[in-house]
């Protein structure tokens, strides 16, 4: 049996809360079987290229996939668990995850992976209610797989609004050499211009003489972060307060997760759609009715396209679950309702086990 | 160049240190060039057709003022106007003609392609033109005389601060403060230099943060709209476009009077107009100045006024042409904006409120004082929000799909937005009758006090010196750059 090693912990995601760690698991040789879209792809690939011959699994997640609360020695996320025991079953299991990842980036992140990956037998897309507030694709993680050039093949309207965003992260590319530090999107109005070269110039003359001008992302990210705790601290906003759905996302989401079914089902690629685990011992901050009919309509969509449905929402116990760092000003900690403890990561394994199984 | 960059900073400083230093000819042409490398700076090879049209003018109007025969000096001012509207039309509007015109022919069952070629338009293009023009003009109506020292004419064209976004000043308002510098008076850094921080802060901090955000609530398909989502695009693109452009008039203001040169004020508070005649007379009050001199008056045949500011400002008309002139000044005003049926719509919308204003105004002057200001706020402030709509929107039909949204009362407040959103647009609206209330009643009573008016100056500069250091990034243009 091929055995896990200690992942690689990353701190830099503040955002996780209070004693939540990112850990991306690994396999025996340390090759990452958990991809970050911050990383280079190709480098993800290689690294498993040698289990690719299994009939693979790719897992579509969250931060709630890459993250730990209370981490401790020998803990591991779903994914690695997964992957451990199902390699003796020759199935590989891999996972890529993204920070509020919405269904439009998996989307994309499904047509990238279905091409590189030919073993791909199932695809699991957990489904986050949270996460259909978010659209877009987001330059910060996917700019790797842009410099690819890489473009979706499918000729709707998703696949060209996802195309041109991928485009104009690689045309924002041209004009940067390795050695300019501040991202190009900072000069965008300067495209083609004169004044371009001056402005990098002089940037970069400012960077490396006043530290100030070095750390002016992260004071600006202080400042909004800071902006935004006075606004939930003004309106009362905490990580219990419910989330509306907003109309016009949910759509543009659902149909992204429609368009990955009908591709996949197109690639001979099983789906399975999950209602991931959501803390409910406490007051979640869905509105109830909604999220019930938001599980129903997975419920139906699942059925229409025969795929299989797994709903998993009420399998972690209160205990398992983290805390996030307080949205509000002058407040420590808040309830978090994504990101949980080891154990709770092994629960969620065992659940979804016999699931994959009886797929592959 | 463009003002939210490093770059612009350096140039300033060195710019207004040498103005202060060097002698009067040294001086002019410093101006000159440096507002000549300030636009090479965008394009350089596009510098020539400014020039063009500068040099055009110059010789225009020596030979305008020389000549004495009126239908000689007629032709002459035809030529000018058909060299600078030429050059306009060929940059800015060949295009649309030439692609509504094929569209026309297209309706008799041919089937000719749209014009296959791009042409850039060069930057500040519709300023320039207009202040050359205007300069000729003046020199016709025996306004002005004719400059004939070329680098002191040419700095007035080119001017740096005001080049490619305005405000659109007239000969006699700046030719003579170049000529003769002011006395260095310590008030004019004082002043320069708030108004550029102030102008930095609107455009760096408040402008490009709320531009991701129009940008996205602009690509949600419009048929899933409510109400109050059409009321929050048009809202929170009015506020976008208010302040980048007064950012710019705030910097270019400043700019100048760094070196001691005064330009009038490009716009007053026009979201607390209380009408829509009162509206025009705060909101890019150079360009309704300059169409109410060179356009709608003289199409009026009513006497001229030669000055930059005041806006369009007079009194109800009494003639039926009044209404054709008032109609095709706005949609001219609506085509200098851009090339597009949606700026032309925009323009007859504004037009169609003042005629409706002018009409009903017998009996909106029965209300009392405070009431109809109170009211005549309440009707304008939407109503000018939703005109830009068009501005923004590139489809006329998704422009009119949301105008028929505001009506639907069912959903009217289901939201297509995150809430964010709707909570900026209520902010930027309080800050706005907020900063209009403490300029209005308040900061004439803390000027009285000297302390506390100094405490309050001292913090203000540190604070926005600090934000604008942080966000100072060359991340977007200035919108108006693009008319």
């Amino acid at each position: 049996m091929t055995s896990m090693r200690q992942g690689d912990i990353n701190f830099e995601d503040a955002a996780l809360g209070t004693g939540t760690v990112s850990y991306y698991a690994q396999d025996s040789e340390n090759n990452k079987i958990h991809y970050i879209p911050k990383h280079t792809p190709n480098l993800f690939l290689s690294g498993v290229s040698k289990h690719l011959k299994n009939k693979t699994v790719l897992y579509l997640g969250n931060s709630q996939s890459h993250s730990i609360n209370q981490l401790k020695e020998n803990d591991n996320t779903m994914s690695g668990y997964l992957f451990n025991e199902l390699i003796d079953s020759n199935i590989t299991f891999l996972t890529a995850s993204i920070p509020n990842a919405n269904l439009q980036e998996h989307y994309l992140l499904y047509n990238y992976f279905s091409q590189k990956i030919p073993t791909l037998k199932l695809l699991i897309i957990p489904i986050f209610m949270d996460d259909l507030r978010e659209s877009g694709i987001r330059e910060s993680y996917f700019k790797q797989i842009s410099e690819e050039k890489f473009s979706i093949s499918q000729n709707n309207e998703l696949a060209q609004e996802i195309n041109s965003q991928l485009n104009s992260f690689q045309s924002s590319d041209n004009n940067i050499d390795s050695t300019k530090v501040e991202t190009n999107k900072d000069f965008n109005a300067l495209q083609e211009t004169t004044q371009d070269i001056v402005e990098r110039k002089l940037n970069n003359k400012l960077k490396r003489n006043f530290s100030f001008w070095e750390n002016r992302e992260n004071i600006r990210g202080k400042y909004f972060l800071n902006l935004y705790k006075t606004r939930n601290t003004i309106l009362g906003i905490s990580s219990q307060t419910t989330r509306k759905m907003i109309g016009s996302r949910y759509k543009k989401n659902m149909n992204a997760l429609k368009l990955m079914i009908e591709e996949a089902e197109q690639n001979n690629i099983k789906v399975m759609l999950v209602i991931p685990p959501l803390r409910q011992d406490i007051k979640y901050p869905y509105d109830k009715n909604e999220y019930e009919k938001f599980k129903l309509e997975i419920k139906e969509l699942a059925d229409i396209h025969s795929t299989s449905f797994v709903n998993i929402d009420n399998i972690v116990a209160g205990k398992y679950w983290g805390h996030s760092a307080s949205t509000q000003l002058f407040k420590d900690k808040d309830y978090d309702f994504m990101h949980f403890q080891a154990a709770a990561h092994k629960i969620m394994a065992d659940s979804l086990k016999p699931y994959i199984l009886k797929e592959l | 160049m463009i003002f939210n960059s490093v770059t612009f900073i350096i140039f300033l400083l060195i710019v207004v240190s040498l103005y202060w230093i060097l002698s009067a000819k040294p001086r002019q042409l410093l101006i000159f060039a440096s507002s000549l490398i300030f636009y090479g700076f965008w394009r350089y090879e596009y510098t020539l057709v400014m020039l063009l049209s500068a040099v055009n003018d110059y010789f225009i109007s020596l030979l305008i003022y020389k000549t004495k025969d009126p239908k000689k000096r007629k032709r002459l001012l035809f030529f000018s106007l058909f060299v600078n509207l030429g050059l306009l039309f060929y940059f800015k509007y060949l295009l649309f003609f030439a692609d509504n015109a094929i569209s026309i022919i297209n309706l008799f069952g041919f089937n000719i392609p749209p014009p296959n070629f791009s042409i850039i338009l060069p930057l500040g293009i519709s300023f320039y033109t207009f202040q050359t023009i205007s300069y000729t003009v003046d020199v016709y109506r025996g306004f002005i005389k004719p400059e004939r020292n070329f680098i002191l004419y040419g700095s007035y064209v080119t001017f740096f601060p005001q080049l490619v976004a305005g405000p659109i000043l007239r000969a006699q308002e700046v030719i003579g403060q170049l000529k003769n510098r002011a006395k260095f008076k310590i008030s004019f850094l004082n002043d320069g230099i708030i108004r550029i921080l102030f102008g930095l802060y609107l455009k760096v901090v408040i402008t490009d943060n709320i531009a991701p955000i129009v940008d996205q609530i602009y690509n949600v398909p419009v048929n899933g709209l409510s109400a109050i989502d059409v009321w929050t695009k048009a809202f929170l693109f009015g506020f976008q476009i208010y302040f980048d452009f007064a950012a710019y008039s705030h910097i270019a203001i400043g700019s100048a009077k760094l070196m001691g040169i005064e330009f009038p004020e490009n716009f007053n508070y026009p979201y607390m107009a209380v009408s829509f005649k009162s509206f025009w007379k705060r909101w890019h009050i150079s360009l309704s100045s300059w169409i109410r001199d060179y356009l709608y008056l003289p199409i009026l045949g009513v006497k001229v006024q030669d000055r930059s500011t005041g806006g369009i400002s007079i009194n109800q008309p009494k003639t039926n042409s009044a209404n054709i002139a008032l109609f095709l000044t706005w949609a001219i005003m609506g085509l200098w904006h851009g090339a597009s049926w949606a700026f032309v719509f925009w323009g007859i919308y504004h037009a169609i409120l003042i005629f409706v204003e002018r009409k009903i105004s017998p009996l909106t002057n029965q209300i009392s004082g405070k009431t109809k200001s109170l009211l005549g706020w309440l009707i304008t402030l939407p109503l000018a929000m939703l005109s830009w709509l068009p501005f923004r929107e590139n489809s006329l039909e998704n422009v009119l799909i949301m105008l028929k949204k505001l009506f639907i009362l069912k959903g009217f407040f289901n939201r297509s937005f995150s809430e964010n959103t709707y909570i900026i647009v209520a902010l930027l609206l309080a800050l706005t009758i907020i900063s209009f209330l403490v300029h209005k009643y308040l900061l004439h009573r803390i000027k009285k006090n000297i302390y506390i008016y100094s405490v309050i100056i001292i913090v203000t500069i540190s604070v926005l010196t600090a934000l604008d250091l942080t966000f100072l990034r060359p991340i977007s243009q200035f919108i108006y750059f693009q008319f």
